[in-house]
């Protein structure tokens, strides 16, 4: 089966600048190259706060702060060892030095390829196995470009114009899961939501009612530039390993001429008329591109996303980050940046792009805002405000793999995985086990998937999926099924707390919720038990590993009371404080 | 925290623009990616007040259905069913059914141009292209958001078999509620091993007393909203109504008119439902993607297809329920008139049927034609189809007969989208 994918053009890059012309002064660097832009982060911030007479809270608790780094920086939240650890260091930079280290723990890397994940690849959208492994493999790399640090313009690019098998090139997996047929106006819409922040797909079917130069003329530009894409899937081989490839447009003759045959499949005749409506690219408000050399189409795109006249660009690549950060944008829906969508703090919307832009670090960046005592602020407290005020810290809903990463660090050892690996046996893993099978029973082949075996394919696989280690696997495995309960995938912009009636059964009543709250061998309450005689001791260190804090007084003498009053032997109510303590909003919230 | 609803965000910035471009800041608010207003107007002016969807997945094909070219060359070597209604002639399998066709209306001009599986399913099941940056609500949420009661114990959507479908841009609360495996035990309803109704009250307790702190200081936005859909699903999985999901209760002949299987299971949960109040059930009926062998096999599903779908337009009307319910039938294309030498045939979304019942419709007609041969075109391209029906047009139907909020702007992201494609037009025979 071969779908072809379109790609797009973008033109709207000046109407944008124009509309986004604030001076951008530059930021000085100093020794240390993001304290500068802490302290901008604060100034801008805190001249909201005048204006509008907003008062901020107070700095967080260091273990607000240490919940809230480790969920946002590594993706979960710390374990009891690592949180003793930090509350008992008495170094005054105690927050700097944890920062620095959470950023090089290799965590670090999967936190943010699971947050641009679901982002990337439109969760919900229906690709079954090819899904999940262009999926798997896809995350893998994105990891390891954040890990190493790889400048984000360079993964943008290598995204855009990735090309080959995604076993070789697992940027490829783009455009694999971009759904199939894959067509070049989806391919212009989503890159340009993905990486450049806005959103003309619209203009696809109309002009855009206040964009005025966005036509859909301007939009023909923009996916012009992806016509040239194919992405073939090659289903009789498995695992399914689609290749992109950039293959060259025929003549229109030929076009029109192939079109008028009679027996034309339906999907052949939308093709043909993609074919013919995208075949000049050409940025908005920019001269078509002379040459038909399809190849260049993609980089010339890619250039355009990350060149230096894309102000649009880099102001949403920081906002999208913010968000990931804050919750909310600088300027909101994150992705939605028009001329008439104003960012709630400009200045340093642009000036933080600008300085981002300058090597495209995210981890510099992160470096900025992690120490900025905006970020640092405590989640209570401060008068006033809404929440693009920023004076306090947000409550927000943990993301699947968040929620799921938290609850598995609810254990003793290993064992308590075995059950839950076994569920999200990756399809290798599966053709492996059959390989096996068949190997022994010395068969030839039997025509069970329909499927030949190609075992350099499946080993290049398998060491994609070693990479991601089994905590990781599981947690995206369970994060999918869960999220697919909801197909939410922009719960992340919301600042609304959302969950699906199916979602809620599952916490309630599921195998995972079930398993880890009960008090056997491998569970967290049986190490508790073991390791601590006293009961006090033992509810102080449930509250910690669960909620990453001590009880306060009042929480402890209410749960000795419910313990006391129980009349059952003590495990019975340490399995209920902890089913209560993993129910609760503080748990399912970083804040 | 967020801003008050009253103005929706583009309403604002439009008021905004036409006030010279200035945004006062402070009006600004974040990100409520629906920033729609959920209160609706639910009672409806219509008689419809639930809908059952029979989703047959894969592209049934018209020419082993319901629009037969017997003896001609691309017909199937099926003999036809004269029925009451004039050109509703049926496949020889559908010996039910075609004792219904007075209960029925059938449309053979179902036309759209997506041939591919995901996005033709998207397009029928939504009255939508997909657009990859935008969900639409499928039928039955758009149902359970228009006509649902929001404090009703059970699901407003309940979907029986196939892949769930998520609400878009109506919410979560509309989103089908699954049951992968219709009659059986649904997972995670019951109490997990080794909890009871009292430990389960006991550890709630334990949760509300730990949230009143946290809501204290942190404000109880999220609070409220997680203790919501908890208390949602724990008053289902207490709810005596539940027992509406499973058919221990339901009479032996009652079970065995609908007979046996699934799908048959699965109609008469649908009408256990409709019965109780859920406005929305879908059933997915798979295997219609017949490439190959495709005479036996539509035979086959023809089987496990008409004697409960008749049993449950029988069930309805004793009830009372048929002139309240509308029932439909549907896939996502249909299938070459060409066959392949497999006698099957391929992906064909110019033409094909839809079947609907109740409702208080006007039943007893046939709408669209195509040409001798099966075909909607002619040599030179022309359209030869008879009053086609895009799959647009059939929900701006249902729309219109449910008294659906066509008209009102809903959001998604700062978008603005409608229940139905502006554009399309109704098919008024259906209902004049």
């Amino acid at each position: 089966m071969v779908a072809r994918l379109l790609a797009f053009g973008f033109a709207c890059c000046t109407c944008l600048a124009l509309a986004f012309s604030g001076k951008a002064a530059i930021i000085a660097e100093t020794s240390d190259p993001t304290k500068a832009t802490s302290e901008l982060i604060d100034t801008e911030i805190a001249k909201v706060w005048q204006r509008d007479g907003v008062k901020p809270a107070n700095r967080a608790l260091d273990e607000e702060f240490l919940r809230r780094v480790y969920l946002d920086t590594v993706g979960l939240p710390p374990t009891s060892t690592e949180a003793r650890a930090f509350l008992d260091d008495e170094r005054l930079d105690k927050r700097e030095r944890l920062i620095d280290s959470l950023l090089a723990d290799p965590r670090f890397g999967r936190h943010l390829a699971d947050l641009w994940m679901p982002i990337l690849r439109e969760r919900g959208n229906d690709l079954g196995e090819l899904g999940v492994s262009a999926g798997d493999v896809l995350a893998v790399w994105l990891a390891r470009q954040f890990n190493a640090d790889v400048g984000f313009d360079q993964v943008i690019s290598e995204l855009v114009t990735a090309e080959g098998a995604i076993s070789k090139n697992p940027a490829s997996a783009y455009y694999g899961l971009m759904g199939f047929p894959a067509r070049s106006p989806n391919m212009a819409g989503l890159t340009s939501k993905h990486f450049a922040g806005i959103q003309i797909q619209c203009a696809e079917c109309h002009d855009h009612p206040y964009e005025e130069s966005w036509t859909q003329q301007s939009f023909k530009g923009m996916a012009s530039f992806f016509t040239g894409i194919e992405v073939q899937a090659n289903f009789e081989v498995q695992p399914v390993d689609p290749r992109v490839e950039t293959v060259p447009i025929p003549p229109r003759k030929l076009i029109e001429a192939y079109a008028a045959s009679p027996d034309l499949p339906s999907e052949a005749i939308n093709r043909v008329e993609d074919l013919l409506t995208y075949d000049q690219p050409q940025l908005i408000g920019d001269s078509p591109v002379k040459t038909r050399d399809t190849k260049i189409w993609r980089k010339l795109f890619a250039n355009w996303l990350t060149g230096k006249n894309n102000a649009t660009a880099r102001r949403y690549l920081v906002n999208r980050y913010w968000s990931f950060l804050f919750g909310i944008g600088l300027l909101n829906p994150v992705d939605d940046f028009n001329s008439l969508n104003e960012a709630s703090h400009p200045e340093l919307l642009a000036k933080l792009g600008d300085w981002f832009a300058r090597g495209y670090s995210v981890k510099k960046l992160y470096r900025a805002i992690l120490n900025s005592r905006t970020w640092q602020l405590g989640s209570r407290g401060g008068e006033g405000g809404e929440r693009w005020h920023f004076n306090r810290a947000p409550v927000r809903q943990l993301t699947a793999e968040q929620f799921f990463g938290a609850l598995f660090t609810l254990r003793d050892g290993d064992a308590m995985l075995k059950p839950f690996a076994r569920k999200t046996v990756s399809q290798y893993e599966r053709l492996r086990q059959f390989k096996t099978m068949q190997d022994m029973q010395g068969d030839k082949p039997k025509d069970d998937y329909g499927a030949k075996f190609d075992e350099e394919l499946l080993k290049t696989y398998e060491a994609w999926i070693g990479e991601m280690g089994t905590d990781w696997q599981l947690r995206r495995g369970l994060a999918a099924r869960y999220a697919a309960l909801a197909s939410d995938d922009e719960r992340m912009q919301s600042d609304t707390f959302t969950l699906s009636i199916d979602q809620a059964l599952s916490i309630l009543n599921g195998e995972v919720t079930r398993r880890l709250s009960d008090s056997r061998n491998g569970s967290l309450i049986y190490a508790i038990m073991r390791d601590h005689a006293e009961t006090a001791e033992r509810v102080e260190n449930l509250y910690l590993a669960i909620l990453s804090r001590q009880p306060t007084l009042g929480e402890k003498r209410r749960a000795l009371e419910f313990l006391a009053e129980l009349k059952q032997p003590e495990q019975v109510g340490l399995e209920d404080l902890f089913y209560a303590l993993v129910s609760s909003t503080e748990f399912a919230t970083n804040h | 925290m967020s801003m008050p609803i009253s103005v929706t965000r583009r309403d604002f910035l439009r008021a905004s623009a036409a006030a010279g471009g200035v945004i006062a800041t402070s009006s600004f608010f974040a990100g409520n990616i629906r920033g729609e207003d959920k209160t609706t107007v639910r009672a409806r002016n219509s008689k419809i007040k639930h809908v059952i969807l029979l989703f047959m997945e894969g592209g049934p094909s018209q020419l082993e259905t319901f629009d037969l070219k017997p003896g001609k060359e691309t017909g199937a070597p099926y003999k036809e069913i004269e029925t009451e209604v004039p050109g509703f002639r049926p496949a020889e399998h559908f010996k039910e059914i075609a004792k219904r066709a007075g209960d029925l209306c059938l449309i053979k001009s179902m036309s759209s141009k997506e041939g591919n599986h995901s996005r033709a399913s998207y397009l029928l099941r939504t009255g939508y292209i997909p657009n990859p940056t935008l969900k639409h609500p499928s039928l039955g949420s758009i149902v359970a958001h228009q006509m649902g009661d929001p404090s009703f114990e059970l699901p407003n959507f309940v979907k029986l078999r196939g892949a769930p479908f998520p609400a878009g841009y109506l919410g979560v609360e509309n989103n089908p509620f699954v049951i992968s495996r219709p009659g059986a035990k649904i997972e995670n309803l019951d109490y997990a091993k080794g909890v009871d109704k009292e430990r389960m009250d006991r550890r709630m307790k334990l949760v509300k007393e730990m949230e009143k702190d946290f809501a204290k200081e942190r404000g109880d936005e999220a609070v409220e909203a997680h203790k919501a859909m908890y208390e949602k699903a724990r008053a289902l999985m207490d709810s005596p109504l539940r027992k509406k999901f499973y058919l221990e209760d339901e009479p032996d002949e009652i079970r065995k008119e609908y007979g046996a299987g699934a799908f048959a299971d699965s109609c008469i949960i649908a009408r256990r439902l409709v019965e109780t109040g859920v406005p929305a059930v879908e059933i997915t009926l798979g295997g219609w993607d017949t490439h190959d062998d495709g005479f036996k096999r539509c035979a086959e599903l023809i089987g496990q297809l008409d004697r409960p779908w008749a049993a449950l337009i029988n069930d309805l009307k004793r009830r009372g329920l048929y002139d309240s319910t509308l029932v439909v039938w549907m896939g996502e294309f249909g299938r070459t008139p060409k066959l392949t030498n497999t006698e099957g045939r391929g992906h064909w979304p110019g033409n094909f049927c839809a079947v609907l019942g109740g409702g208080g419709i006007k039943t007893g007609q046939v709408i669209g034609e195509t040409d001798e041969l099966g075909y909607n075109r002619d040599a030179k391209g022309n359209s030869t189809l008879k009053d086609p029906v895009s799959p647009a047009d059939l929900y701006k139907t249902l729309g219109t007969m449910m008294d659906w909020e066509m008209t009102k702007e809903f959001e998604a992201g700062n978008r603005p989208v409608w229940l139905v494609d502006k554009e399309s037009k109704a098919i008024e025979k259906l209902y004049k």
